[in-house]
This record gives structure tokens, sequence and C-alpha cells, in this order.
């Protein structure tokens, strides 16, 4: 009877302990941010899964402060203002599809470049009779994919009638892995999201090919990129359909500017998009040989500043060519 | 000071504290290795 007594005990004391452990690691990170356990917050707070290959979309109507920024939802899931599927007559309507760091992850909404564009673009507005106005939509959900955005474009995007869409291409985009965010305790405990995200960082260290730089490489070699290129020519062709013009923005891997390994793949995306007759836009040379880590959200994440988001809508505007022929 | 604390917890039967001593000793450890170690992740390995 006593050792059952002792055994009841433990457990109680392991269960408050892992409890208490809980506690203390949510007071701290409410303190410290930690790029992961920011990320985590992302999913728990404002992505749910959906049944199709996007696999999460935003929660509409939600908001969280994330990177020591805060984030809204708009009620049709996108990070911006509200905009009505219907398109007025009178407005050049731009949709810009892409991830995070579409999304603006760390910077504030109005900072990021789809908003920079839409400020500028609508200040420069003298050239068209026929459109009094010009929406750059921000559809940027963390996370995506091509294989993801061209399903969004298919359900929800082309609802906005778009005149143009503006492909914010970042170097993962060719991966096909889709996140599932559906796990009991990863959404639950921070103990565990976080126990997680040091093992992956330990395993980042000690198995190179994990490492960003030969991760993404590999993404662009042979198979894989062969297999890449259909979704590209789906991307394309869709959009082809609808008569929209494409503009593709290849936005830098923001880790090293001194040494950037990822010319090539730029080169690759170019050469794909360009030989459709599409635009295809490359802010890289606004970066390149600068220190990256004065383009860096935090000290631990590089994802684009505020200073990096309007490098990049300046980029674009030097060439983006609104309302001419598609 | 690792044998103060355990002499401590058998002498007075405080074997109940082992739990959450070694809980916030492996989230120190964590939180120690979460600092130290570099940002070589891609993106993609965005885990959540």
């Amino acid at each position: 009877m006593e050792k059952k007594i002792k055994l009841f005990v433990l457990v109680i004391s392991v269960a408050i302990s892992l409890l208490a452990g809980e506690v203390f690691l949510r007071f701290y990170f409410d303190r410290y941010q930690d790029y992961d356990i920011e990320m985590w917050r992302y999913a728990v707070k404002l992505k749910q899964s959906v049944d199709d290959n996007r696999s999460h979309i935003h929660i509409p109507g939600s908001k969280e402060t994330l990177m020591g920024v805060l984030v809204i939802i708009n009620s049709k899931g996108l990070r911006d203002k509200e905009y009505s599927y219907e398109k007025p007559e009178d407005v050049y309507r731009i949709l810009v599809v892409g991830d995070s760091l579409t999304l603006g992850w760390g910077v504030n909404g109005e900072e990021t470049f789809s908003k920079i564009l839409e400020d500028r673009l609508n200040d420069q507005n003298n050239i068209s009779q026929k459109y009094k106005k010009i929406e750059v939509i921000n559809s940027g959900i963390g996370n995506y994919n091509t294989r993801q955005e061209l399903v969004f474009l298919e359900n929800e995007g082309l609802r906005y009638s778009p005149d143009e869409v503006i492909l914010a291409y970042f170097i993962n985009d060719a991966e096909n892995i889709q996140k599932e965010i559906n796990n009991f305790w990863t959404r639950r405990l921070i103990l565990y999201a976080y126990i997680k995200s040091v093992k992956n960082r330990i395993s980042f260290v000690v198995d190179e090919e994990k490492r960003y730089n030969v991760y993404y490489s590999d993404l662009y070699k042979g198979e894989n990129f062969t297999k890449y290129k259909g979704i590209l020519e789906s991307l394309d062709n869709r959009l082809r359909e609808d008569n929209i013009r494409l503009t593709v923005v290849i936005l830098p891997e923001f880790h090293d500017f001194n040494n950037y390994e990822f010319d090539n793949i730029h080169d690759k995306i170019n050469d794909f998009f360009s030989e459709k007759g599409r635009l295809v836009i490359d802010p890289l040379y606004m970066f390149k040989g600068s220190d990256s880590r004065s383009f860096w959200v935090a000290k631990d994440d590089p994802h684009p500043n505020a200073m990096a988001h309007k490098l990049i809508a300046d980029a674009i505007l030097k060439e983006i060519k609104v309302f001419s022929k598609k | 000071m690792v044998s103060e604390i355990w002499y401590y917890l058998k002498k007075y039967k405080r074997w109940w504290l082992l739990p959450l001593i070694l809980v916030f000793l492996m989230l120190g450890v964590l939180l120690f290795i979460g600092q130290v170690v570099p940002i070589v992740s891609p993106f993609i390995y965005t885990i959540f």
C-alpha cells in the first residue's frame, strides 16, 4: 500500500513539475522572443487546417502579436484591409501571392512591400484614364509553397478578379512539404513545441544536408526541379486562361549577401518565366554586398525587416508595367 | 552542490521534489541550447 501511495505521489509530482515547466516557458517566451516559438504561436493562433492541398489557411478575423508586431487577419483570411471579391470597374487590382515574407512576418502591415507598392502606385496614378485607383492585395500566408499558392489562387485568389498577379517567389517555394498543425500536443503545449524546436536546431548543426544552403540547392537539382517546373507551368497556364498578367518577383534569401550562393536558382526561375513572356523582377541587386543582418527582423530571424521591404518595393516600382498590355 | 541536494532529498524524504528539479534542469539546458545554436535552418523547417 505504501508503495502505491509513493507511486501516486511520484506521478502527481511529475505532472505538477511538467505543468510548472509549461507555465514557466509561457511567461519566459512572453518576455523573450524566440523565432520558433513565435512561429508556433502563429500556427496555433492564426492558422487552421483545411482538407485541400493548401493544408492550412488563416483564421478569418483572428489577430495576434508576433515578433512584437500585431498581425490582424481580415474577414477573408488575409493580412490586409477588407477588399470585396467584386472588383470595381475603375480599379486596377493586383494580387500578391507568397509566403511569410510576403505576409510581412515581423513588420507592420503598412510596411510590407505590397502596401508600399499600393501607396506609391496610387501616388503615380496619372497614366490611365480607365483606372482611378490601384489596389494591391497582400495574400501572403506563412509557410506556403508554390503548390499551395496555386490551390489558393484557384480556390480563393481568383475570386478577387485580379488584373495582375505578382508571384512573390522565395527560394523554398519549390519544396513540397505541407506542415500538419493538428498534432494535439504541439498545439497545446509550449514545452512540447520547444523541445521539438531545440531537437531540430541540433539536427541542423549536426546534419549538414539540412543546412539552408544545401537544402535549398537540392530543391533545384535534377528530378526535383523537373517535377517542380510542372507546378510552375500549371500556375502560369491557369493565369493565362483568364488573361491575367503575371509578374514574378524573386525575393532574395537573406542569410548572406556577401557570399550569395543562389544566383543560379534566381537564373533558373528567371529563365523559366522569361521564356513564357512574363516579367521577372529580381531585387537581389539592391542587397548584394550589404550586411545581411541589417535587413533581418531579429537577431535569430532572417525574414526581411521594414527597410528590406522598402527596397523590394523600390525594385518592383522601377520595373513593373501597370496598365500595359498583358 | 548536487551531492548536497541529493543528501537533503534523501535525509528529509523530499524525493517528490526530484521531478521538479529535473524538469527545471532540462529547461535550463534547452534554453541554453536554444540561445547558442546558430540559425542555419531553412524556412522550410518551420516545424509547426
